[in-house]
This record gives C-alpha cells, structure tokens and sequence, in this order.
C-alpha cells in the first residue's frame, strides 16, 4: 500500500493513547467541576473556538461552523480519556482565569477581552511545553492547546472551513503539477 | 452470476478460486474467460462495484466524526488502528480485531480485509516491475532457495496484466524496475521536479520517477479515468482505479462462466489418495458454520497470503500429514513483509510561487540503488526504495496567533514539505514463521493462526542507512528541518506479508513448483503472496497479479492436454 506521510495521519488523538500513563498535569490541581459536557456547555465552546478563529469579513467563523457541537462529540466520543479529562478541567481553569483576570465570567467578556486572555493561556501552554522534557510526569498535552486543536480541526473539516477560509474541490477532475500561487490564495482543504 | 442459492445447488465445477482479492479476481477472469465453469468462493460479504461504496461521495464534513475513528473502535482494534489507511471513511472494507483473532508469538500486525474484492479495494495501487537483480539474489548470495523462474518467464505476463489494469506510469529505462505497458505519467509537482534534478546533480544512481500506479490516466475498457480525488481506499464510483470489484470479477461474471458464494470459510483442499490429486474444497457457511463440499478439476488457492497457508496447513490427509505440499517442511516458513519504518521528512524554503491543483493519488518513488551494480555495501545485502510525499501543506498553528491571524495562517499553504518512507527488501529466513494452534480455534472450528517473525540484522542494518541516506540526500537538495525517524513498527504493518508457501525447483525445499502448482498435488495452484521466495523492495501486488495470470494460462493448457 502506499505510505503517503503516515507521520502526518497519526493525529492528536493516537498520540493521547500513547502517553496514556503518562500522569496528570501540574497545573491540575483543583477537581473538575464537570464530568461531562452540557447543553449550556456548548455556547461556552463556540465564543472559545470563535476566539480562536473568528467570522472575519471573508467567511464565516468557528460558531458558524457550528464548533461547539463538534467540540462535544470529539470529547465524547472521540478524545482518549486522559484527554478528554484535560479538557472539561480545562475548561474550568479557563473559566477561573478569566474571573481572576477580569473579574468576570468568560462568556461575559467582550472579543478583545477573550482574545487578550487567551494570549495569556497561550503564553502559559507555551511555557508548559518547553518544560515538558524535563519533566516526564507532564507529558500531557496543554488544555489550551487542546482547545485550539478541536477548533482547527473542526473548523477547517466544516463546509464553511473547508469551501470558504480555504478551496475545495470535490471531484476536482484533472491534476496539474504547477500552477501559479500568489500570497493571500487560498490552501487546498484536502490533500 | 449465480450468487449463493444457485450455486449452492451445483457442487462441481472445472475450477475453484478460493478469495476474490487481487490475485484470485486475476485468476477467475482468466479461467471463465477460457471457458472454464469457475466457482469463487469468498469469506466475507458480497460488495458490488460502486452500489457498496457507501462513503465514495461523502465531503469532509458529511462524516459524523470528520473521518476520526472514534476511541471506542481504537480501542476495541489495536492492531488495526496502526494501519495507516483504517478511518471512518474506510472502516467498512477493514476485518476488526475480534472479529478474526490469531496468536503473535513476536509482535506481527496482521491487516485484513473480508469481502468481495478483499484488500484490492483500499490497496495502495504502486506497481513497478520486479528485474532479474530480484529474481537471482538468493541464487547468486545463498539465501533460502532460487526463485524457479526468471524476469523473462514473467515480462509478457507483466504486459498482459498491466495492459488490462491500466497502469499510469513513465518509461525511465531503469533496468531495476523495467518499463511496462503504460497510460500517460502524472505530472510531478515542482519540489518534487527539484528533488529530482538534484539527484541527478549529486548522485549518478539516484532517479525519481513519478510511481507507477494503478490509477487510470486515461479511460480505459470502459473504466475511469481517475477523477483525482485521491479518495481511492473507499472504492471508487468512476472505476478510476484498479480493483476486483470494478474490473476483473465483471470480465469474468461478463463470460456467464463465474459462480460467486459469499460467507463461505475454507476449511481445507480435500485430497484424493486414490487419484493423487486434489478434488475439492471444505468449505464453512460463515452465517450457520454448515459445512459443504464442493469439487472441480482445478484449484487455485488465492485467499491471500496467511489466510493461503493455513489452509494448506489445515488440509491432512495421509499423504500430506503435516498440511497440503508439505513434503519439505517449509509450509509456514520464511514469512516476509516490508520495512516502511524509515521516515525522513524536510521542508524547502522557496517556489513560493508555485502551487498543484488536484489531488493526485500516487507520489514519487526513489528505485533501490544500494548493492546495484559496482555499489556494494557491507553491513546488509539487497536494497530499499523510497517512497517520496511531495506537498505544499496548509500554515500550521505555531502557537503565537489567535483569531484572524491565525485563520489567515491556516487558510494558506506553506513551506513546501517532503516525506520519503523507506520501502526495505525482508530477507526470507526460515524462523519466521506461522504454525496451527493446537488448542485454540475461531468461531468456525478453524485453528488460530500463531504468528512468529521478527525484522533481522539484515533489516536493522539497512534501517541506519535508510534514515542516513534520505536525510543526506534532502539536505543536499537544499531542504531544512530534516527529521528522521525510526517508527520501529512490528513487522506485517507494510501489508505485504508474502512468502510461506514458497516456489522453488525441488519439492525437498519448496512448496510450489515454478508454475505455482503444489509438488505432489499438481492441480492446485498457489498465486497470492504466499507462493514468493523472496520480496524485493518493490510493492508486490503487480507481480502477483502476473503470476496468477501465466498460472491460469498454463493450468488451461494443462488441462487441454489431460495432464493435470
């Protein structure tokens, strides 16, 4: 069979099989307030993923995309359990940062707020991954790293994703080795 | 076709074909096409070309899990998940792991597919010709036995085949990889029209051709072509590649020669002691594990590699006590697959300004060039390939953005990237081996399968001059972010388990003799992966398919003679 780039199908998901064993996070520290997701939930997860990839005057964002209902059935149904654990504690320690952080709920927050405290998120899974190595009990994968996974993943496999931000084709009936790219074109949805 | 009940009520035919996968599609067509009444027996479900191809017209986003298989059938399949082509969108086509279980003595990931077509519905499609440099080595080193057959006694079956399979392709004139009968090449994309000429510049034995693929270019006896989905491993709805379900089952069901029987296990090839020849086969109702017999005057025995020997294991009687063709003793012995654990990825800063259109479904492929000719290397004997993945992938998250930068980032392609996977030759030794369980049986009464093999030195050896070797030939082409990676997957992984029921010139160490029939019961003949005495690095399926396809030839005329 062909092997194009096997590497690049082994997605975050095997990946979590893996480093199953591999202890809980650090950071970690307080019990999670959810054991599984609600209805209510699923407004909270499309203002994270439109934080992450917002409506912009070309296309459509991850609400649109419907990214809160796709983020459930991943933790759900598709998540290892060690990461699926991440993400509902996640979502918790989310939520505690921006009370700590504006002294009001996440869903409260206006778009520059949410933006400017996910820099800050980002910034913490940054640090937490350049730590990793050292530490083997923190293997783990970031909660807000997991977050902006889902969102990318999810968004970019919608129909909005896939035909609007980049170009689909579904029978695309001809290949062309060379074709000329300027910036701005957009990437090919699937390969 | 008859289907099931009709032929239910026939029991004797000229010719049985046990499995429809690749090589028994190849032997049905050309039994029925000269004018034997053949009966195919298959163990799993019936799939009609492009009626069964549930998820062929299914976008991304139409999938429940975006094509992610979720963690409950992870982890009820370990071995399966690590098959690299099993997703939500081909799932249907994959055998699960309870469903069919077997013993590993050593590691050995054992992918299969039940079903009309078997594994010719999501296989990988390269086909390069195999060259005498394949054929003589165990002759000219001393490994195992010599093939019984040379490059010649194959290239007019090679054409034979490859002018009915469509076979997209370009003539290189590389004598490790002969040129065939060929539609139009695909285009090559321009990292890989670089790569290539760097080669040319740095290296005088290193050529990357675009692979020879299965694929129609160009429409072919009322199939395709290729519609450039890349979405091949569903089954394709334009018949834009080569499968039993879209071409040689029809041209043999189109002769009114072929009876099909679906759900239908083969215990065993019964033996004739009186006539010293097969005379049929036991066979299992999968759905009510009724047993059946049916008889002909001819057997091939195409139920894929592993599945092939067991019933030849399987199959006692006095004359073959220790299983059909067993007089040497090697039946179950030197199993072989390939080494695709090798990966070597770099990226390439510059044709920014070039782009592909379509998805083309084939890459490009480094021939062997290690112990070829003058080159001689010391610490492993034969070769590998690479298979190369040329793409301009979309901007990754580098987790410094969020919101519309980060969206932008992600709707456009980057830097150019290229994977060579290694495609390593597995030496045949003969402890690697499959033997019968002696106490533990399927759902239908048959033995497991016990599995004992293991890469060797030779494959390790070869291992540190793959990622050596990939990763210095991209940084002379100028790549950066070179990564090698050893994936040190278990052998069977490749999906070209082959050998174990080898040809060879003398019944004291074969099993089959040069024309695929079975030393001792010459009218059953054996032409899947099993009968190969060695592998080379080249993807096998072509080279069975040219075996089964001059075995028929020759068992019809056999036949006509009355001397099978």
């Amino acid at each position: 069979m062909k092997r194009r780039d096997a590497i690049k199908k082994i997605t975050i998901f095997t990946g979590g099989v893996i480093f199953l064993s591999a202890g809980i996070m650090p950071s970690c520290t307080k019990s999670a307030s959810r054991d599984q997701l609600s209805e209510e939930d699923i407004v909270l997860l499309d203002q994270i993923g439109e934080t992450i990839i917002p409506e912009t005057d070309k296309c459509g964002g991850a609400k649109a995309a419907k990214i809160g209902i796709y983020m459930r059935l991943m933790v759900d149904e598709c998540l290892t359990k060690e990461d699926r654990r991440i993400f509902l504690e996640g979502l918790t320690l989310m939520e505690n940062s921006a009370m700590e952080q504006f002294k009001d709920n996440f869903l409260k927050l206006n778009p520059a707020q949410k933006k400017k405290l996910f820099l800050n998120l980002q910034t913490q899974a940054e640090t937490y991954n350049k730590n990793k190595g050292n530490n083997l009990a923190s293997n783990s994968i970031h909660y807000f790293d997991l977050f902006k996974k889902l969102t990318v993943d999810g968004y970019f496999t919608s129909e909005i994703g896939a035909t609007k931000a980049r170009r689909y084709q579904a029978v695309p009936g001809k290949y062309k080795g060379c074709i000329s790219y300027k910036k701005g074109d957009k990437a090919w949805a699937t390969s | 076709m008859n289907i099931n009940g009709s032929a239910a009520a026939e029991i004797s035919y000229d010719a049985i074909v046990i499995g429809s996968g690749i090589t028994g599609g190849w032997a049905a067509k050309e039994l029925c096409e000269k004018g034997l009444k053949t009966l195919m027996i298959e163990r799993g479900r019936m799939i009609e070309h492009i009626k069964d191809y549930p998820t062929a017209n299914l976008n991304p986003w139409e999938f429940k899990h975006r094509n992610i298989l979720p963690l409950k059938d992870r982890e009820a399949n370990p071995i399966l998940s690590r098959c690299y082509a099993y997703e939500e969108s081909t799932a249907l086509f994959f055998v699960k792991d309870a469903d069919h279980p077997y013993i590993q003595k050593r590691p050995f990931d054992w992918i299969k597919g039940y079903q009309v077509g078997g594994k010719s519905i999501m296989w990988g499609r390269w086909t390069q010709r195999w060259s005498d440099l394949d054929f003589e080595a165990n002759a000219k080193e001393g490994i195992a036995v010599d093939w019984p057959i040379r490059y010649n006694d194959l290239a007019p079956w090679y054409s034979y085949v490859e002018r009915f399979v469509g076979i997209s392709g370009n003539k290189d004139g590389l004598p490790q990889i002969p040129d065939g009968e060929f539609l139009p090449p695909m285009d090559m994309n321009c990292i890989e029209t670089h790569l290539k000429k760097s080669l040319a510049s740095n290296y005088s034995d290193r050529h990357l051709i675009i692979s020879r693929t299965a694929n129609l270019s160009q429409a072919l006896l009322g199939r395709g072509p290729c519609q450039y989905r890349n979405l091949c491993f569903r089954g394709c709805p334009f018949g834009g590649y080569f499968s039993s379900n879209s071409t040689t089952i029809p041209a043999a069901e189109k002769t009114g020669n072929l009876s099909l029987i679906t759900n239908s296990v083969v215990h065993s090839i019964i033996y004739d002691e009186t006539t010293q020849k097969a005379k049929g086969v036991r066979v299992i109702d999968a759905l009510t594990n009724e047993t059946k017999e049916y008889f002909a005057k001819v057997i091939f025995l195409n139920a894929g590699t592993l599945n092939s020997t067991l019933i030849l294991l399987n199959s006692k009687s006095s004359r073959f006590p220790n299983g059909m063709g067993n007089d040497s003793g090697e039946l179950g012995h030197n199993l072989m697959d390939h080494n695709y654990n090798g990966r070597i990825s770099g990226e390439f800063k510059g044709y920014e300004d070039q782009y592909y259109e379509g998805r083309r479904p084939t890459g490009t492929y480094l021939p062997r060039f290690r112990n070829l000719g003058s080159e001689k290397q010391v610490d492993f004997l034969r070769g590998y390939a690479f298979a190369c993945s040329a793409s301009r992938p979309t901007g990754k998250d580098k987790g410094v953005e969020i919101g519309t930068a980060l969206k932008e980032t992600l709707s456009e392609p980057d830097l150019w990237k290229v994977t060579l996977v290694s495609m390593g030759e597995c030496l045949p030794t003969h402890h690697n081996k499959v033997t019968l369980s002696k106490d533990k049986v399927d759902k239908w009464g048959m033995p497991l399968l016990e599995i004992d093999a293991a890469f060797g030195d030779n494959e390790h050896n070869m291992m540190n001059d793959i990622l050596k070797s990939g990763a210095e030939m991209l940084d002379k082409a100028g790549f950066i972010n070179i990564k090698t990676t050893d994936t040190g997957n278990a052998m069977g992984l490749g999906i070209h388990e082959m050998g174990t029921a080898r040809m060879g010139r003398s019944a004291k160490t074969s099993v089959l003799n040069g024309n695929n029939q079975i030393w001792g019961a010459e009218n059953v003949f054996v032409t899947d992966g099993s009968c190969m005495t060695s592998g080379a690095c080249q993807n096998p399926s072509l080279t069975y398919m040219a075996l089964t396809a001059r075995a028929a030839s020759f068992a019809v005329e056999e036949l006509k003679k009355n001397t099978l």
